[in-house]
């Protein structure tokens, strides 16, 4: 039972007293290595199995670069052993210019590694549940059809709920679809033929959801003919495909819609196109963005609507109709310009403003509309007025997000996981939402969206190891079902079970992504993280702070996403800043409890600065959050005491913003320089 | 499988990690010396707000599949990935219904597998290459590089061995040459890309005569190095206009709308309103398309104060301390004139040059503009190849292209394969 201690050289840029070093950290459990890069040299690992050492610590460069390096490394000598990388290179060699306290900021960050390794368990493997085949999809829309398609290729037996008697959303209203030029339910029809093994249940409703990724149980409730049938499923995963539906406009009075019948929307229009109705109106005015891109009622943009006005506009157009179209602006993206310039071409009358009033004599409209280009109000006659009107999330959103236990955003529509990469995914592991459920979409995206969640699916689900790295294990002696976990937990991966001995709670293993915003907020210490426990966090805090040996000690908490990503753009760049900064890096800000500031200002830090990921940015969603409430929080103790609560902040940065952390650290450590030292017990 | 992957951009990357995660070996062929294609350049990104950072990868492997900074993503490192960088496919062969690739490697005249990305040589470097956008040796590395290994600028290299010297893993060969590798694949993802559209065509915008007169990508590449205010050829920037819809929406161009254009001027209107307030800015459009919910871009650009012209400007002057633009302002109907300091074009983004070669190698038909259509059951276009995208749509679009790959039945080496790749992640403790 002995720690390895590799250190590498790197060409010489990590350049510290190699022999001091070996002699202060090595004894009868701890053997050093000094090496050169041991990134790509494999002797010295194979030396390390020679030497039959049973955890390791690497001190070399970022994690964030070569972790996977140093695991292929351990993997091609078969040399299977818990290890953990201190930054010698990014966070101190490119960094600081002073030898010895450099040094000092080195062994101390070792010696605190060496000590948690000592504590750390191995994790042990447990039995997975093996997921069945079924996939509940909600939502019998163009997605809903389509991922059931695609995952019905792959080998799974999806079963759709639709809470409608018919299936086909809204795309099955429209006479036209660009830019397949069919009919939606023509469409939708090519997709419902190749479905064989889905189950499509109408009429039906998730009444309930129980369970975790690999195993969510649901209770459907399908009501037909004043019947009430309750159905059970066990599904690995969870497709919200809710869709979106036309808003109806009363609210907005002027336009009198549902008071004078020749005044429509243009999804009441479309469908009287789909079938095949004779349209009896000769002159046509069209009105977009009815209630969308309107700060009273949606502001934002419905996307759909341009297009599918110009696709009817077009079609009454070549019926020989005289058609008007009022816009504010024209939004046909992509090669969709071609309808606008065929609309042109064929001769609809583009105006550029706003019907402000209407008003009905005989069955006929008169309009009178805010020209904007020429600064007139213009009186249109018109027999037919049609509304864009505005796409908006199911009233039926906010249940289901309920039931579900995943969030909303602010116009009701399904929150998406992470904006750029993880749009097809949800807060809670297996839920996945795609096409309109999270905000208008074009076919085309809906069915990208499809497929993708499908392939998503597959991976995750059909592939061995469902269970995440190191999860939260919440010891049931010690808890007293405080909730508090279960309501901090950013990924819903807490469960409240009752016991004999009153509630308590439960990890849902699969859902943990390892954060450890219960271990630093359970009040009794009965959540633990391995790897990050309280009381290994309590030593590896204590030893740093304590073996460096300089003047002014910062405790710097550095999330180990986007935080550690721009401090090693600072190293990668260059740029100087004071050998102060003692890392301690953790996996997300929401592991930092009380008890971690106040340790590391106890144990003689002089300042404790937080880095974490932007607003928003959050790679465990929550952390940053929870942490500025804790700042906030600890500076009101300090101050209660009597202690400057300048000695504590926070940053929230991303590695693009490396700049805005550095010139945050040289000012910080100046206000430390400027505080008297902090005399602990006084 | 094999699966090879052109294009190393935004989208080939993620394309790659959704296979490799399956258990698929992949092989990607990037011609830069570095992944990330366009994205490299634009240092931040819409959609999130506040801005972060060009981008991150997810891959499941990350055990609790969070997402990681592209530079630390490690995707080099990933076994089933090989990645040919400086590279291109020179000929396809269709053998047996598998491929056979010939792939031309330039020489980078470093070695990727020596090179441990010290910064030694790059300190003694005695060349120095500066321009608007970078100041940097030549020996250099790009900030997010993946492979992590520096890169040698032959042209402006003096071969004065300094770097030699100092590199103690002799990864420095300054007599590197081109190679040729053999690759045989069964499938293929085409992830080429797009670029922007350089307008030196339009003549009265004066693009490439005036150095004051830029595109919007030059100016992403511009944003990334600035710290404190705006400054362009040693010129403080007070005031500057943005053109939109520049060669696309255009007949006698590009017909299309490049749709992301209005995005990123909006985008960089309120990165440099965020660097300096005191600028003035003015976008002049035909309409704004932030579609969908990104019109909260739109609703916040006017918050702070953009100003918004709907006309196309005529023609620009260049006098000596600033540009006069003559727009046509079709909301108040009059000619307007107005001095500015820098004028930025939102230019049309086309399919990238070297994309042509590939679609003709492997029978891919192509629009007038040679944007790619429907794929084959052995070829599948990913991202922007097919069409304009932002950087969302091309991540979904680029897990979709892999999603006919994938065979219904998990083979136990694929399963094998996977759960080896795993469990190495249960033994890290990085802290």
């Amino acid at each position: 039972m002995s720690i390895g201690v590799i250190i590498c050289r790197c060409n010489g840029v990590i350049d510290l007293d190699f022999d001091k070093l070996r002699d202060e950290i090595s004894d009868n459990d701890v053997k050093v290595f000094v090496r050169n890069a041991i990134c790509i040299d494999k002797e010295p690992w194979s030396e390390l199995k020679k030497n039959n050492i049973s955890k390791l610590v690497i001190a070399a460069c970022s994690p964030q670069f070569h972790e996977r390096t140093f695991r292929n490394m351990l993997k091609n000598v078969t040399l299977s052993v818990p290890f953990s990388i201190v930054n010698l290179k990014e966070h101190v060699a490119f960094v600081h210019r002073d030898k010895k306290l450099s040094y000092e900021k080195s062994k101390a960050m070792i010696k605190a590694t060496i000590e948690k390794m000592k504590n750390i368990k191995e994790e042990t493997i447990v039995e997975e549940i093996k997921p069945n085949k079924n996939v509940l999809i909600i939502g019998a829309g163009v997605s809903g059809l389509k991922v059931a398609e695609c995952l019905e290729r792959l080998g799974f037996e999806p079963i759709i709920i639709e809470k409608n008697e018919r299936i086909g959303g809204i795309i099955e209203r429209l006479p036209k679809i660009y830019p397949y030029n069919v009919s939606g339910k023509e469409f939708l029809n090519n997709i419902i033929k190749n479905l064989r093994k889905t189950k499509i249940i109408t009429n039906a409703e998730v009444s309930s959801v129980l369970g975790k990724f690999g195993n969510y149980s649901v209770t459907v409730i399908r009501r037909e003919n004043n019947t009430i049938e309750i159905m059970n499923f066990r599904v690995p995963c969870i497709i919200i495909a809710t869709g979106i539906e036309e808003w109806k406009p009363f609210d907005i009075t002027y336009l009198k819609y549902g008071r004078v019948p020749n005044v429509i929307t243009q999804l009441e229009l479309s469908e009287k196109l789909m079938r095949n109705e004779d349209i009896k109106a000769n002159r046509i005015f069209m009105q977009l963005c009815v209630g969308s891109r309107d700060e009273k009622f949606y502001n934002y943009c419905s996307k759909m609507c341009c297009i599918y006005t110009l696709e009817n506009a077009i079609e009454l157009r070549k019926r020989g109709k005289e058609v008007f179209i009022g816009y504010m602006d024209i939004r046909t993206i992509w090669k969709a310009e071609e309808l606008f310039n065929e609309a042109r071409k064929l001769g609809i009358k583009f105006i550029r403003g706003k019907v402000a009033n209407v008003t009905e004599k005989n069955g006929v409209l008169k309009l009178s509309v805010e020209n904007t280009l020429e600064n007139v109000v213009e009186d249109i006659e018109v027999d037919l007025l049609v509304l864009s009107s505005a796409l908006k999330a199911p009233d039926t959103n906010k249940d289901l997000s309920q039931i579900l236990d995943v969030e909303l955003d602010e116009h009701n529509f399904f929150k998406k996981l992470y904006y750029k990469l993880r749009e097809i995914e949800t807060r809670k592991r297996g839920i996945y939402v795609i096409g309109s459920s999270t905000g208008p979409k074009s076919i085309e995206d809906c069915i990208i969206e499809a497929k993708a969640t499908a392939k998503k699916i597959a991976t995750e689900v059909f592939l061995p190891r469902l269970r995440p790295r190191a999860p939260s294990v919440i010891d049931e002696k010690l808890c007293i079902g405080c909730q508090i976990c279960y309501k901090v937990c950013p990924h819903r991966a807490i469960e409240m079970i009752i016991t004999g001995d009153g509630e308590k709670a439960r990890v849902l293993v699969e859902n943990c992504k390892s954060c450890g915003a219960c271990v630093a907020n359970c009040p009794t210490g009965a959540a633990q993280l391995e790897g990050y426990t309280t009381e290994q966090m309590l030593q590896y805090i204590e030893t740093l702070i304590k073996e460096a040996k300089m003047d002014k000690k910062i405790a710097t908490f550095v999330c180990y996403e986007c935080g550690y990503a721009a401090l090693d753009m600072i190293g990668i760049k260059r740029l100087k800043y004071s050998e102060s900064y003692l890392i301690i890096p953790v996996p997300c800000l929401a592991r930092v409890g009380m008890l971690d500031i106040f340790k590391a200002l106890s144990s003689g830090a002089d300042g404790v600065l937080l880095i974490g990921c932007l607003e928003n940015g959050c790679h465990y969603l929550k952390g940053n959050e929870y942490a500025t409430y804790l700042v906030g929080i600890c500076k009101d103790i300090l101050d209660a005491i009597g202690v400057e609560k300048e000695r504590i902040d926070i940053i929230k940065v991303t590695n693009a913003d490396y700049y805005k952390l550095y010139e945050k650290l040289v000012e910080f450590h100046k206000k430390i320089i400027s505080l008297p030292k902090l005399e602990v017990g006084k | 499988m094999k699966i090879v992957v052109i294009g190393g951009g935004l989208s080939g990357l993620q394309a790659s990690i959704e296979l490799a995660d399956h258990g698929y070996d992949v092989i990607i062929v990037e011609k830069e010396p570095y992944l990330g294609g366009n994205a490299l350049y634009l240092h931040k990104y819409f959609p999130s707000y506040p801005l972060d950072c060009s981008y991150c990868i997810q891959s499941c492997r990350d055990s609790t599949g969070i997402r990681k900074c592209f530079y630390r993503s490690g995707i080099h490192s990933i076994e089933n990935i090989k990645i040919y960088t400086l590279s291109e496919i020179k000929d396809i062969k269709e053998e047996n219904g598998r491929f056979k690739i010939e792939i031309i490697k330039r020489p980078r005249y470093v070695d990727e597998n020596r090179c441990v990305n010290c910064k030694r040589c790059e300190d003694v470097c005695p060349v120095t290459i500066q321009d608007n956008y970078s100041k940097r040796k030549a020996i250099y590395i790009n900030d997010q590089g993946i492979p992590p290994v520096y890169t040698i600028d032959i042209k402006s290299c003096k071969k004065c061995g300094k770097c030699l010297e100092v590199c103690q893993t002799n990864a420095i060969n300054l007599d590197d040459n081109e190679k040729i590798f053999e690759e045989i694949v069964d499938r293929i993802i085409v992830a080429t890309g797009f670029e922007e559209y350089k307008p030196y065509d339009i003549i009265e915008y004066k693009y490439g005569k005036s150095s004051f007169v830029i595109t919007q990508f030059e100016l992403a590449k511009i944003l990334s190095q600035q710290k404190k205010g705006l400054i362009v050829n040693g010129r403080k920037i007070n005031r500057v206009l943005m053109i939109q819809c520049v060669a696309s929406r255009d007949v006698r161009r590009f017909k299309y709308c490049s749709k992301i254009c209005c995005l990123y001027a909006l985008k960089h209107a309120i990165m440099l309103k965020e660097l300096d307030n005191e600028i003035d800015i003015y976008i002049a459009f035909m309409d704004i398309r932030s579609y969908g919910l990104y019109e909260f871009w739109y609703s916040k650009a006017r918050e702070l104060g953009v100003k918004f012209i709907r006309g196309r400007p005529g023609s620009i002057e260049e006098h000596e301390k600033h540009l006069k633009v003559y727009v046509e302002n079709t909301l108040e109907q009059k000619l307007q004139e107005i001095d500015v300091d820098l004028v930025v074009l939102s230019s049309a983004l086309v399919p990238n040059k070297s994309s042509l070669k590939i679609f003709k190698l492997l029978g891919i038909e192509t629009d007038e503009y040679g944007f790619a259509y429907e794929d084959s059951k052995i070829v599948s276009i990913s991202g922007t190849a097919s069409q304009i995208r932002d950087v969302p749509e091309t991540i979904k679009s680029s897990i979709s292209s892999t999603l006919k790959f994938l065979d219904p039945i998990i083979t136990e080496e694929i399963k094998k394969r996977r759960e080896e790749a795993v469990m190495m992640m249960y033994k890290t403790f990085t802290c």
